[in-house]
């Protein structure tokens, strides 16, 4: 096999070429190498060589060629790449840097239809970015994080003032227009509106949208701050429900955020019963009272699906499972067969924040207690939180867990490192987990994870018994990873697939319920 | 006189003025047929390529700021020119051979004369030379690498050993035969010296003082394998003569 | 609630700018939208303190962006125009009988580097106060002699800058606001008092200056009337000129407009006028030494407004760099002068290199010099580069700078005004710093230039400029 190169017009130094000449004939594999100036003679010499092709034919005594032999592909790929790079090392023309913009204002002046400034830089610098981004006319979303409460609230009443979205900080997701930005899935345009101040709650919320048959107008995120401080009062909130309710694409509003500060909570529900539009709530894990226009949803998928009714004219009917009764026994049956007597406990591995509170929530009572990291009642926070205690669920994306190393969602390795130490516990029954797919997320999150949850099984079968695996999957068909190709991969183990986390949750206490009895 | 500058190598400033090279130098000893001694040379890691050069009365001013003088004594770089060229030179060939053998650089043109040694150069070399017929030198002008092709020190060195054996036909018949739009410009500058009977000093001199029973291996510092390249063809002459002498 | 901006954004085609992660500007891509990726650094290194000091200035009360605007508006409207010759003493106010003007912010004599001490000295026999260099240093020392910086006194000196009392100074003013800057003649290549040297060549030629060149240029000047400096700078851009290290255009110019005017000059003699004009001819930075104070008389229409970040002055004097800042005041902000990475001259090193030297930077300030780089990518080489790297100069200094200016305008940049009107903040926050080109002096007096290259000002006279402003403006 034979490579050659020519490079025009170019002249080096004897030395250089006698150098990279020894080089590249040092390299075991090479059988011949020719790097010379184009003469008449050297080209003559090639061609005995026979190692010619159309550039070497027309080649002058001003261009270079590089031409090297060998059986190998591979070494004969590196032998030219080495070649090249002693070239460029010496006495090559300097090719001169090319602009580009360092700054958001040098952006701006030259692309002037920017309309989004999207933002994750390090915390202590994305302030005063974000004042430019606003005071220049600029939406913006905030995904950095450890931004000071102060900042925020200064940077909300600013945003205020000029009408403008300041969605986050710490905001993972939002749709606007369709497109999804950061966290998010691509989602159908449809009726519906959402505000969220939790970013997997709004995913959850907006991909359980599509899968009952409808579509999401915009998707706003707030940052998890905006109602749980008095001071922000839920500004982004109240401005996206008035943006929505502007909106005449928009048929109906939901709203999601962990348990608002109830001065802020009033505030928001009056501006949604205000609004004109049908709306729904769901304060995780806290109830509400429904009025004319405004309805509490109990978790992600019923806000979910109590919209799509609302959007469609249609009465809301309240169901545990969307799959048919006699299915969730069966899987009941086939999940507790041959659990053994020593297997007593549940595990929930989450990589989304929002879906393992709603898991908590859903499992604490029933099963008289759930370990957590931030547990309300201190006698359930785990002392050691890379250490499980009877029945636990962690939120894997907390910072303790994710201390110089990418989030879950981007890189799995972080929960499959805890698989397999739950593997080794021989007390464990099932293990609840959440697969978060969509832009922002792990090419192949389900992929990353099988091989341990397939060891975490097996164990449990060496040991005489059975893990149950119970999973859901957050994301559409429409994102790259593909729904269903996800699914198909946890179902090839033996992973039992829920429609949704609250489907999942509720299966997985079924199957608790008749652990140990 | 405008020409620019074409490339700058570790001791010396390339610059082309209407398709021929002119050198800029600081060290005598590596003086060629069209260079140019300066007084300063400065540090040439600048990247100048292609930067104006006109040459004024007793300076050289490159583009927009530097500015070189030159040393305007002229260098008679013909074998007359040399120090000792009263007595009569004796060359000892064997001596010779022995000599590149141990010193020489084999990645050029060695080969034709250390046939234990080669290169894919020599190899073509001893085909283009095949029954060593004078003018089937001229056929390895352009021949390998460097800023003078081996080849082209080949042939100076066969030219230069014509020339101190006195063979002037000889030397006119090669000159006749030698295509110089085969080569580089540099090579062609360095055989535009060569057939005017005008050397790069270090050449002539290394020339002379064999010719005196005196081997000085500085020589072969001279370029990569250029003074590897031209004792080469200098010992191939030198054979071919010597033993046409003997028979 | 007024949310009309988001309602509208919901009718438009999302276009984002992002700045951090990139994968999320490809994911938008990938959908079809278009995301420009900023190339964010960290303001200053990542430095917390001043990134808080940012947010004060941008949460305080003070108006900066108007400020600026009017800094900005002012250098627009200023109109230079070269009025006539005077002389140091006479002209310059607040110049003494026993005052030495120099470049950069203040410094002592125990401080100066070797080019201002060789400068001093020349100075110094020049107006015949001592004989010998040995006298003229014992002089300097005693304290008999006031040392001011030129800036103090609407003077601007290229290297050294030293102006003494009687030396001829060109005199141009700014027609729309009334001020009025000064420089000396330029001296030409070679050993100048510019760059430290002195002795016999160097005081024959300086008093040459005196007593004919300036003479006759004066009356030559007069015969011409005054001269529209900013049509010429406008001019020589387009000419291959910056102003600043390269003035064969502007010197040129020079010789052209006043050659009609030297020539029926009828009260200097024949050899006196073709000694001028050799003098011109052979001295390609002539035109320096206008370009200087033609920038002083623009920039100082931008100083001193309350509340304004546009830098008013970068100046060095071989020793300690300084700027000032317009809604500072006069007050310096400096650090140590950098040493220049450059091209050396046949014979010398960075060993011999002095540290950064002289006002004529002042160009650069105004908009021109090495702003205007792209308009002149035939010395880039000279300073290190590519005539690609001339370009990118000039467009990286769009965004530190707050205006394109109206009539110096860049041939290849599609006549694109010169970035124009240095803001503090934006250096600050990314952390790019003002393309300055200049010569390099020889660090010990008497020697002159060594080459000429590239340098960029210390970034701390900037921190602590940012500081002082914060400081002044967010109470």
């Amino acid at each position: 096999m034979k490579e050659i190169y020519v490079e025009k017009d170019s002249y080096f130094d004897s030395v250089v070429l006698m150098l990279i000449n020894r080089e590249v004939k040092k390299i075991d594999g090479i059988s011949e190498a020719v790097v010379a100036m184009g003469t008449p003679m050297n080209l003559d010499l090639l061609n005995d060589l026979k190692m010619v092709n159309d550039d070497v034919k027309s080649a002058t005594p001003n261009d270079l060629i590089i031409a090297i032999e060998s059986d190998d592909e591979a070494i004969l790929a590196e032998a030219m790449e080495i070649a090249k790079k002693k070239l460029n090392e010496k006495g090559s023309a300097q090719e001169g840097e090319t602009y580009k913009p360092a700054t958001l204002e040098a952006a701006i002046n030259t692309y002037s239809d920017i309309n989004m400034v999207v933002i994750s830089l390090p915390g202590a610098f994305a302030p005063s970015q974000v004042r430019k981004a606003l005071n220049n006319g600029r939406h913006v979303m905030l995904f950095s994080d450890n931004i000071p409460l102060e900042q925020e609230i200064s940077l909300k009443k600013l945003a205020k003032e000029k009408g403008l979205l300041m969605m986050g900080p710490d905001c993972g997701t939002a749709i606007i227009n369709g497109k999804p930005l950061c966290f998010a899935n691509v989602v159908k345009k449809g009726p519906i509106g959402v505000v969220g101040a939790s970013g997997t709650g709004l995913q959850e919320i907006t991909c359980s949208i599509e899968k009952f048959g409808s579509g999401v107008s915009q998707g706003i995120g707030t940052g998890g701050r905006d109602l749980k401080s008095e001071e922000i009062g839920g500004t982004m909130m109240l401005m996206g429900i008035e943006a929505l309710k502007n909106d005449p694409e928009t048929k109906v509003i939901t709203i999601v955020s962990k348990p608002p500060v109830e001065s802020v909570a009033k505030k928001v529900i009056d501006a949604l019963e205000n609004s004109g539009k049908p709306g729904v709530v769901h304060f995780i894990g806290l109830d509400g009272k429904d009025t004319k226009n405004v309805h509490f949803a109990q978790n992600l998928e019923e806000a979910a699906k109590m919209a799509v009714a609302l959007a469609n004219n249609k009465k809301f009917e309240r169901t545990l499972f969307t799959i048919p009764d006699s299915e969730v026994d069966a899987i009941v049956a086939k999940e507790t067969a041959k659990i053994a007597s020593h297997q007593k406990y549940l595990r929930g591995l989450y990589t989304g924040g929002t879906l393992a509170d709603e898991a908590m929530i859903l499992l604490n009572d029933s099963l008289g207690g759930v370990y957590s990291f931030d547990h309300v009642d201190k006698n359930f926070i785990l002392k050691d939180p890379f250490k499980s205690t009877r029945h636990t669920i962690v939120d894997l994306g907390e910072d303790v867990f994710t201390n110089g190393r990418p989030h879950p969602m981007i890189e799995p390795g972080t929960r499959d490192d805890r698989i397999l130490l739950e593997a080794k516990d021989k007390e464990i029954a099932l293990m609840l987990m959440d697969v978060v797919i969509g832009y922002g997320s792990h090419v192949d999150p389900a992929g990353a994870i099988l091989d341990s949850l397939k060891v975490a099984k097996d164990n449990a079968e060496k040991n005489g018994g059975y893990l149950s695996i119970v999973a859901s999957i957050t994301g559409t068909e429409g994102d790259y990873q593909g729904f269903a190709d996800q699914k198909r991969k946890l179902e090839s183990i033996g992973v039992v697939v829920m429609p949704s986390n609250y489907q999942a949750s509720m299966l997985a206490l079924k199957i608790m319920e008749k652990v140990g009895k | 006189m405008v020409g620019s500058v074409h490339t700058i190598f570790g001791k010396a400033i390339n610059i082309l003025v209407d398709n021929q090279y002119y050198t800029l130098l600081r060290d005598e000893n590596l003086l060629s047929p069209y260079s140019l001694l300066v007084k300063t040379l400065f540090d040439s890691k600048v990247d100048l390529k292609n930067q104006l050069v006109y040459f004024q009365q007793d300076k050289v001013k490159i583009g927009e700021l530097v500015e070189i003088e030159l040393q305007r004594e002229t260098v008679d770089m013909s074998l007359r020119g040399a120090s000792e060229t009263e007595t009569e030179f004796s060359f000892d060939v064997r001596k010779l051979i022995e000599f590149i053998s141990v010193y020489g650089k084999p990645e050029g043109l060695l080969g034709v004369v250390d046939r234990t040694v080669s290169s894919v150069w020599s190899d073509k070399a001893l085909r283009v030379l095949g029954d060593e017929n004078l003018g089937n030198c001229a056929g390895l002008v352009g021949l390998g690498i460097g800023f003078t092709p081996s080849g082209d020190d080949f042939v100076c060195g066969v030219l230069l050993g014509l020339d101190a054996l006195g063979r002037e036909d000889e030397f006119e018949d090669l000159v006749s035969c030698l295509d110089l739009q085969r080569t580089s410009l540099g090579g062609r500058s360095l055989l535009l010296g060569a057939l005017q009977k005008e050397y790069p000093l270090a050449f002539r001199d290394f020339v002379c003082g064999v010719g005196k029973g005196r081997l000085d291996n500085k020589i072969f510092n001279f370029g990569s394998t250029s003074g590897t390249d031209f004792v080469s063809g200098f010992c191939w002459v030198l054979k071919k003569y010597n033993e046409r002498k003997r028979r | 609630m007024d949310v009309k901006a988001i309602n509208k954004l919901f009718t438009q085609d999302l276009v984002a700018a992002n700045m951090g992660l990139e994968s999320f500007a490809d994911n938008l891509r990938e959908q079809d939208t278009k995301a420009i990726q900023i190339a964010w650094k960290p303001p200053a290194g990542g430095d917390p303190k001043l990134v808080a000091l940012l947010d004060a200035i941008e949460a305080s009360s003070v108006d900066v962006a108007a400020a600026n605007a009017k800094a900005i508006k002012n250098i627009m409207e200023s109109k230079p125009v070269l009025m006539d010759i005077g002389v140091a003493l006479k002209d310059i106010p607040g110049m003494k009988e026993k005052m030495f003007l120099h470049s950069g912010p203040p410094v002592t004599w125990d401080r100066m580097s070797g080019p201002t001490r060789g400068a001093v000295i020349g100075g110094i026999i020049f107006e015949g106060w001592a004989s010998t260099p040995e006298e003229a240093e014992k002089l300097a020392a005693s304290g008999a002699i006031e040392f001011s910086p030129c800036h103090h006194h609407s003077t601007v000196g290229p290297m050294a800058g030293i102006v003494t009392p009687s030396m001829p100074v060109w005199i141009i003013k700014n027609e729309t606001f009334g001020n009025v800057a000064y420089a000396t003649l330029n001296e030409g290549l070679g050993k100048v008092l510019r760059y430290g040297a002195y002795g016999e060549e160097v005081n024959n030629r300086l008093t040459w200056m005196r007593d004919v060149l300036a003479p006759v240029l004066k009356a030559a000047l007069k015969a011409h009337g005054p001269f529209d400096m900013k049509n010429i700078i406008a001019q020589v851009l387009q000419m291959g000129d910056e102003a600043h290290n390269r003035n064969r255009a502007g010197t040129s110019i020079v010789i052209r407009e006043l050659a009609s005017s030297l020539v029926k000059l009828e009260e200097f003699s024949k050899k006196d006028i073709a000694s001028v004009f050799d003098f011109l001819n052979e001295n390609d930075h002539f035109f320096l030494n206008l370009s200087m104070p033609t920038a002083k008389a623009i920039i100082d229409s931008a100083a001193n407004i309350e509340g304004s970040t546009i830098v008013t002055v970068m100046a060095r004097n071989g020793t300690d760099f300084g700027i000032r800042v317009s809604g500072l005041g006069d007050q310096w902000f400096i650090d140590q002068a950098p040493i220049v990475e450059g091209l050396y001259l046949p014979g010398y090193t960075e060993d011999d290199a002095a540290r950064d030297i002289g006002d004529s930077t002042i160009t650069e300030t105004a908009g021109f010099g090495g702003f205007a780089m792209a308009a002149a990518p035939a010395i880039v080489k000279f300073v290190g580069g590519s005539p690609d790297d001339a370009l990118t100069f000039t467009k990286r200094m769009y965004e530190i700078t707050d205006g394109e200016n109206s009539v110096f305008q860049i041939p290849i940049l599609d006549f694109r005004g010169t970035p124009t009107g240095i803001n503090l903040i934006k250096i600050i926050e990314t952390g790019i710093l003002p393309a300055i080109n200049t010569g390099i002096a020889h660090k010990t007096p008497g020697v002159g230039m060594v080459g000429a290259g590239l340098v960029e000002p210390p970034m701390k006279c900037f921190t602590d400029a940012l500081e002082a402003f914060a400081k002044k403006y967010s109470k």
